[in-house]
């Protein structure tokens, strides 16, 4: 499902990921475990396709990341770290939004059933500014419930959660792994999840490497 | 050619729910422009010819002033990360948000100009021909302005560079824009009008390539 081979990736001058390998297989959920700083988003935003690395590839059913460009919402849905919804939007209008940028089309009923997996029916009209914190994860974290990809991919997703969604959580991942899905996803503190595989990340080093910070003027 | 339609209906819907880029910039174009009425006066020979001149510095600094906001909003929640890992390209997201900001600058002067020709005592064939120039000049200031945006998200707000960097751009078509002879469009030499669309031409290819470039290194 997932391969990543061999990425060399360096950020702010300092060299986070060194030879990093990993693959992803059906009906598998894998946590990257490791502190602050560690280069946990790094690793993602690299996987997605965000940041291009130093070296190495990532394959998504055997194809690069060039390959499925502008397919890359069929191969995987990702739940960054930033809450991703407009403040001056409901949380309505939000995945609606949504739904429209991944070519979905759900009827009121549909969506309201799944916005009730997270208790947010009863708040569907409110403003996203006025939500809390959790809140807005878990309307980011709703998304997943809408996405046809067989592989989510999250970063730290249970950051702000109560006890409660965190359990939510967990069970739409379990569900989703029975559907033939996998999960990746990144935290600094071990869930209780039925975690497949655990990759812990560390701090790689601190050693100052370049100093060209504005690396795409370069390919012009 | 999909991915585009859904990107700007996107952002339309953003631009249309939520007026508050439409307001800012229409408020901000009424202030300056009645400013500059009380402050020179009530002689309507003078106000006329100045009017043009008036009129594009006022929609250079509005639209300096409100680009920001297109690009800001989503920047900060992360959707501008979301919009390219779900394989928009950067060069769709430069266009449809020029796009989303030419229709909203298209869409406030349409009622804005006419009313402070009214105010400047410009006739009807001359606010005509007005617009034809706002018309030919606006989409070069449109990229010029979401580039400087950018440039301001790149270099961490510092406006000093950012002006030194896009202002120079600006001078041309504001040159042009404003030397042409409105009262007397029939019979004089329309070249201003070419040399306007030319810049356009010249501005599209080199600031979809920049955008690209600046949009990319927001995820570094």
């Amino acid at each position: 499902m997932l391969e990543v081979k061999s990425i060399y990736l360096n950020r702010n001058k300092k060299q986070i990921l060194s030879n990093f390998s990993l693959i992803l297989k059906k009906k598998t959920m894998v946590l990257l475990l490791g502190e602050n700083g560690a280069g946990k988003s790094s690793l993602l935003d690299t996987i997605v396709g965000l940041i291009k690395p130093q070296s190495g590839e990532v394959l998504f059913d055997g194809q690069t990341l060039e390959e499925i460009e502008t397919q890359k919402k069929k191969y995987f849905t990702y739940i960054p770290h930033e809450i991703c919804l407009r403040d001056s939007f409901s949380i309505a209008e939000n995945i609606d939004i949504w739904l429209n940028l991944h070519s979905i089309k759900l009827n009121t009923k549909q969506i309201s059933k799944k916005l009730e997996v997270f208790d947010l029916q009863n708040i569907k009209d409110q403003l996203v500014r006025n939500l809390s914190h959790g809140q807005k994860k878990k309307v980011s974290l709703t998304k997943l419930l809408f996405s046809n990809s067989k592989l989510w991919i999250m970063d730290e997703p249970i950051n702000g959660l109560d006890k409660k969604s965190v359990q939510i959580l967990n069970s739409i991942c379990t569900q989703h792994i029975k559907e033939d899905g996998s999960v990746l996803f990144t935290s600094h503190i071990y869930p209780k999840f039925k975690i497949t595989k655990k990759v812990l990340l560390k701090k790689f080093c601190n050693k100052k490497l370049y100093k060209n910070s504005f690396d795409s003027w370069g390919k012009l | 050619m999909k991915n585009f339609e859904i990107l700007v209906k996107r952002e339309l819907k953003i631009l249309f729910v939520s007026v508050k880029h439409i307001l800012s910039y229409s408020s901000f174009f009424l202030l300056v422009f009645l400013l500059f009425a009380f402050s020179v006066g009530p002689n309507l020979k003078i106000l006329s010819s100045i009017y043009l001149p008036i009129l594009f510095m006022i929609i250079l600094f509005s639209l300096i002033l409100t680009s920001e906001n297109f690009i800001d909003e989503d920047f900060k929640n992360g959707c501008f990360k979301e919009l390219q890992f779900l394989g928009f390209s950067p060069e769709q997201i430069f266009l449809a948000k020029s796009f989303s900001m030419f229709s909203s600058i298209i869409f406030s002067n349409f009622f804005l100009i006419p009313l402070t020709s009214l105010l400047f005592g410009i006739n009807f064939s001359a606010t005509i021909t007005v617009f034809y120039i706002f018309l030919l000049s606006s989409p070069t200031l449109v990229l010029l302005s979401l580039i400087s945006a950018l440039f301001s998200l790149q270099i961490k707000r510092n406006k000093f560079i950012q002006f030194i960097i896009v202002m120079p751009f600006f001078i041309p078509i504001v040159i042009f824009a404003s030397s042409t002879d409105i009262f007397n469009y029939e019979n004089s030499n329309n070249e201003n009008f070419l040399i306007l669309f030319g810049f356009f031409l010249i501005t599209l290819p080199i600031s979809i390539i920049i955008g690209k470039l600046l949009i990319k290194e927001t995820n570094q």
